[in-house]
């Protein structure tokens, strides 16, 4: 870590674990065609001669997540997989975020490195991609592709210089939650335009009950309300801001901020130490109105009690401007595979799998989430409608995901502390666009490098 | 750390007998039986494997990760830059900010967890069936693990949490606030969370510390007709020299690396508010992969935390001299 | 002090310390569906068992127990005996420059944790040592010493002299010196340190979810990290009855050997 590792080298110098392309592209096309025991005969000599190394044995490859909720669905889906492609997964998951990022970081190039990776989707995979420490899946994403099993516009998350280098492994939206019990209480439906939105907060502030979810407690919650509000009232800068096309400065980003002030003014807002899994609860007993976050957080309310449909139900946050193309913000996670991990060949076929639907499905319902693969039938009511809803909308990605991670690492302070004192918005963003311009140059230069 | 080691200057308005000679260390003897011993290097082996495991596994990857900090690096690829990252350290607004709350940090656990520790040694010391009892309940916290602590004081310190409950309830609406949203009431908040956690080993080693005191001691000075605070000061506090210094030891050191209740409960924030050094190190290494920039902040810390213990220890400590 | 207000200073002291302990309890045993999001101050229903199975499963506690209990009592012990047998060097053996053989083991634990993780990952990657129990032990019982042989090396500077004098006129060899007089006589502080490192190892996050990723050999703590994730969906009930649950070995350390060893350092200084 500390200076004394060289840059990884170009993965043909690692004889243990490469083996040359055209091999790889055989065994693609066989996989296609062939059923588990086929492919298993084909490889099986050098799978062997790869497993016994550090890695797992034949016909199982590691899967690292940080994300102990996974194992679980991750197990279901090796089940699947073990069925249609003859591979097992085996889930090992390290329960912290920060020492996830940095033991995959450190050890891409050792071969200690896991075969397979669950990463960020976005600037956060091309981060990793631009070592040169995962694979290139294009191919198994166009035959995915062709073959119907994932959503085509998720592609643009999962590239780098053309290339897809992640497979989507989930597909979350980014909802607000709340109880319709407590909803009908005070004659209000599932709001449907931006005024039902609003209309839905006054009313429930009025009988006593705090509207709104916002939180810096654990610090990346910062960044919702600031993706939610500017990306319905404009998605198309929202798009470009995060795409470093366009300004934190921009009178766009301020009228975003000031709607968000002008929520707290009303005192619309739980004080901004409540964590989700609090709010969860606390919406399902009617305290707080309505919680933003991903569907993924349907997970938490299922454990606070709630029965989907009764008192928990989620809705993709109405335009602001009706005008504006709708929108709504997704999350998905990468499967990717590593360059030097022990059993890359098994890995590569994992990845060839890992679409196929019986393995989406199983992977989706183990999770209660969305699925990347249109074909996988939505695993709850509250997903069914969500997906539903989402159909025709734009897909952008989330902002964690969005722009420079080190730039991502700063903002979410700034927008913290802009919660803290909503109407420090002027100079907060001057903070972050000085931050952006930095880090975008600094991205941009490694890039051309 | 269990006996009375207070040196002659210390002890100085009451006279006190002692069993131990002041002499001390045990190397005073070491002229005339080094022969015997094994010769002047027979103490060598004893110490390797210590020597061995901590130079190995701590002080060889400490001196790595400083020479890191001459470079820039980004977890994988990395390039000598000298002293920029220092200087930028030098820049850095937050680092500023960090550092006072290390020293926030630093003063008030000197100030509660080694105060309070001592008091209620005190005061628990001659009560007979209570104060072990007291003792007890205070040390019970200790064996609890930071996280957890972390994760039941944002229980009491979140603004609709237990603290604010009960100020309401007790009329003192005014004071409840939003504990670990604003500076400094979210450094100064949890550095009560952690007294409450570190309290109760100093209150152990301080009972450990007033029991070890030879009653001769107390009696001689009874005689001279101390009582009450001149006791305290001119006997009890002399006497537990040897375990003030172990308590304030620790707390120097452990209240410079602060880490676990701050990053449970605000991983620094809000908008890095409440980072010290060890927070500000732990986000640029791991969370930014400022690999370089994190050691030099590291570094910062180790030097102050040496500095500290090394001028303290270097006059406090038994035998400590040669 | 008058006696009352001592006795009212203690009373006061003791409610402030259990308020908190009283929020752990009754929290811990709200069922997770009864849960309002926000503090209980009276019990709300009994579910503490459904709590810390829950916990137990979701974090996968079973396993990381084990471990964890290994850890802490081997490393605990090796680092205890390590750092007596430094000491005794420093303190009773002729060794050159004692002061800087103090200095660097005891800087072990003055550096911050935090330091030593990257490279630290970095050697045992190419040693294979990650991801073993081996590896955790290693360090576990190297981080350990720093702190136990200060305590021990205080300790021994009270130990007369003479004691190692005239066992030596007796023709004791310095080994037996060692394990005869000095570890026997030293029994207490040689407790209090095992019992504060065995608490360190325990406790440590750090170490175990930096240098290990396989369930069988994640410490306890690394497993009840994975409760208060972002992603976990496991209620703060089931959080609080977790960290309870994980802190009962330390609990019981301290209740069983408290009294034993304070009673051993109070026969040894009479």
């Amino acid at each position: 870590m500390s200076g004394r590792h060289p840059p990884i080298p170009p993965p043909t110098t690692d004889p243990g674990t490469t083996t040359p392309r055209t091999q790889h592209v055989d065994r693609r096309t066989l996989l296609r065609v062939s059923a588990a025991g086929a492919v298993a005969t084909a490889a099986g000599g050098l799978a062997t001669a790869c497993g016994s190394a550090a890695g797992q044995g034949p016909g199982k490859v590691a899967i690292h997540g940080d994300n102990a909720t996974w194992e679980a669905p991750l197990q279901a889906a090796g089940k699947a997989l073990k069925a249609t492609a003859g591979l097992q997964l085996v889930p090992e998951v390290i329960p912290s975020l920060e020492s996830f990022e940095q033991i995959v970081k450190s050890s891409l190039r050792t071969n200690k490195t896991p075969d397979l990776l669950k990463y960020w989707s976005g600037y956060r995979l091309r981060d990793l991609a631009r070592t040169g420490g995962i694979e290139d899946l294009s191919e198994q994403w166009e035959s995915a592709e062709s073959q119907g099993w994932v959503d085509p516009s998720l592609r643009e998350a999962f590239t780098y210089g053309g290339r897809v280098y992640g497979l989507p492994m989930n597909l979350a939206y980014w909802v607000i939650f709340y109880n319709p019990e407590v909803f009908a209480e005070h004659r209000l439906k599932k709001p449907e335009t931006w005024d039902d939105f609003l209309t839905a907060c006054t009313r429930l502030k009025d009988n006593g009950i705090t509207p709104l979810h916002g939180t810096t407690a654990g610090r990346w919650p910062a960044f919702i309300w600031f993706q939610e509000i500017l990306s319905r009232q404009d998605p198309q800068f929202y798009d470009d801001l995060m795409n470093g096309r366009e300004r934190y400065t921009d009178p766009r980003a301020e009228r975003a901020l000031r709607t968000i002030a002008g929520f707290f003014d009303k005192n619309w807002f739980t004080s901004m130490d409540v964590d989700h899994n609090n709010a969860a609860a606390a919406v399902v007993h009617g305290d707080i109105g309505m919680v933003a976050c991903g569907t993924w957080l349907g997970g938490v309310f299922a454990g606070a009690g709630a029965k989907p449909g009764k008192t928990v139900d989620a809705f993709v946050l109405p335009m602001a401007d009706p005008a504006a193309r709708p929108c709504v913000i997704f999350e998905s996670s990468a499967f990717a595979v590593t360059v030097k991990g022990p059993d890359r060949e098994e890995a590569l076929k994992a990845a060839g799998g890992w679409l196929h639907p019986e393995v989406a499905t199983a992977f989706a319902h183990g999770l209660s989430d969305g699925s990347p693969n249109p074909m996988v039938k939505p695993a709850n009511a509250v997903i069914d409608g969500v997906t539903r809803q989402s159909e025709d909308l734009w897909l952008l990605n989330r902002f964690w995901e969005q722009g420079p991670p080190e730039l991502v690492e700063s903002t979410v302070d700034d927008l913290a502390g802009m919660l803290i004192e909503p109407h420090s918005y002027r100079s907060g963003l001057r903070t972050m666009q000085e931050r952006a311009d930095e880090a975008w140059k600094v991205w941009r230069e490694a890039e051309k490098s | 750390m269990t006996d009375t080691v207070g040196t002659a200057e210390a002890a100085k308005p009451v006279r006190v007998r002692r069993r131990i000679p002041v002499r001390s260390p045990h190397q005073a003897s070491r002229g005339t039986s080094t022969g015997r011993m094994g010769g002047p290097f027979a103490g060598i082996p004893w110490a390797l494997p210590a020597l061995a495991l901590v130079g190995v596994l701590l002080v060889y990857p400490f001196l790595r990760s400083i020479y890191g900090s001459f470079f820039e690096d980004n977890g994988f690829t990395s390039s000598f830059t000298g002293i920029d990252n220092y200087t930028r350290l030098a820049e850095d607004p937050i680092f500023g900010r960090s550092l006072l709350n290390t020293f926030m940090w630093v003063a008030g656990t000197l100030l509660l967890p080694v105060v309070a520790g001592l008091a209620i040694a005190v005061a628990t010391h001659r009560m007979r069936r209570f104060g072990g009892l007291a003792q007890l309940v205070i040390v019970l916290p200790f064996a609890i693990s930071g996280a957890a602590t972390a994760s039941l004081w944002r229980f009491m310190l979140t603004t609709d949490g237990a603290v604010n409950q009960v100020l309401r309830g007790i009329g003192l609406d005014s004071w409840a606030q939003g504990w670990l949203l604003e500076w400094p009431q979210n450094t100064i908040s949890m550095i009560v969370a952690s007294t409450w956690q570190a309290t109760g080993l100093n209150v152990v080693l301080f009972a450990i510390g007033l029991r070890a005191i030879p009653r001769e001691t107390i009696e001689a000075a009874e005689l001279d007709g101390a009582t009450g605070w001149r006791m305290f000061r001119h006997i009890t506090l002399p006497q537990l020299r040897a375990v003030t210094v172990v308590v304030v030891g620790m707390a120097i050191v452990n209240s410079l690396k602060a880490f676990d209740m701050i990053w449970v409960l605000t991983q620094g924030g809000p908008s890095r508010s409440s980072e010290t050094l060890a927070l500000t190190m732990y986000r640029e290494a791991f969370r930014l992969f400022h690999v370089g920039y994190g050691s030099a902040v590291a570094l910062v810390l180790s030097v102050i935390v040496v500095a500290s213990s090394w001028l303290y220890l270097r006059r406090q400590m038994p035998g400590a001299k040669d | 002090m008058g006696r009352h207000m001592r006795n009212l200073f203690v009373a006061g002291c003791v409610l402030l310390w259990l308020l908190p302990l009283y929020i752990l309890i009754v929290n811990s045993l709200t069922p997770p569906e009864e849960f309002t999001g926000s503090v209980d101050w009276t019990p709300q229903g009994f579910a503490f068992f459904d709590n810390v199975k829950a916990a137990w499963t979701d974090a996968g506690i079973g396993d990381g127990f084990a471990s964890s209990m290994l850890y802490a009592v081997v490393c605990g012990g090796v680092a205890v005996v390590v750092a007596a047998m430094a000491a005794f060097a420093v303190i009773v053996l002729p060794i050159p420059r004692p002061a800087l053989w103090f200095w660097v083991i005891f800087s072990g634990t003055l550096f911050p944790l935090q330091m030593f993780l990257a490279p630290l990952f970095g050697m045992y990657a190419d040693a294979n040592l990650y991801d073993t129990r081996l590896g955790l032990m290693l360090v576990y019982a190297a981080w350990a010493i720093p702190f136990a042989f200060f305590l021990i090396r205080n300790q021994m500077t009270t130990m007369p002299p003479e004691i190692t004098e005239a066992a030596m006129l007796d023709g004791a060899s310095m080994r037996r010196i060692f394990w005869r007089i000095h570890v026997p006589l030293m029994r207490s502080g040689l407790g209090a340190a095992f019992i504060f490192q065995f608490t360190a190892v325990w406790n440590d996050l750090l170490f175990g979810i930096t240098l290990s990723r396989s369930p069988e050999v994640q410490p306890v703590m690394a497993a009840l990290n994975s409760l208060t994730q972002a992603y976990s969906t496991a209620g703060p009930p089931v959080v609080l009855a977790g960290a309870f649950i994980v802190s009962l070995p330390t609990l019981l350390v301290f209740l069983v050997f408290r009294g034993l060893f304070l009673r051993g350092i109070t026969a040894s200084a009479r």
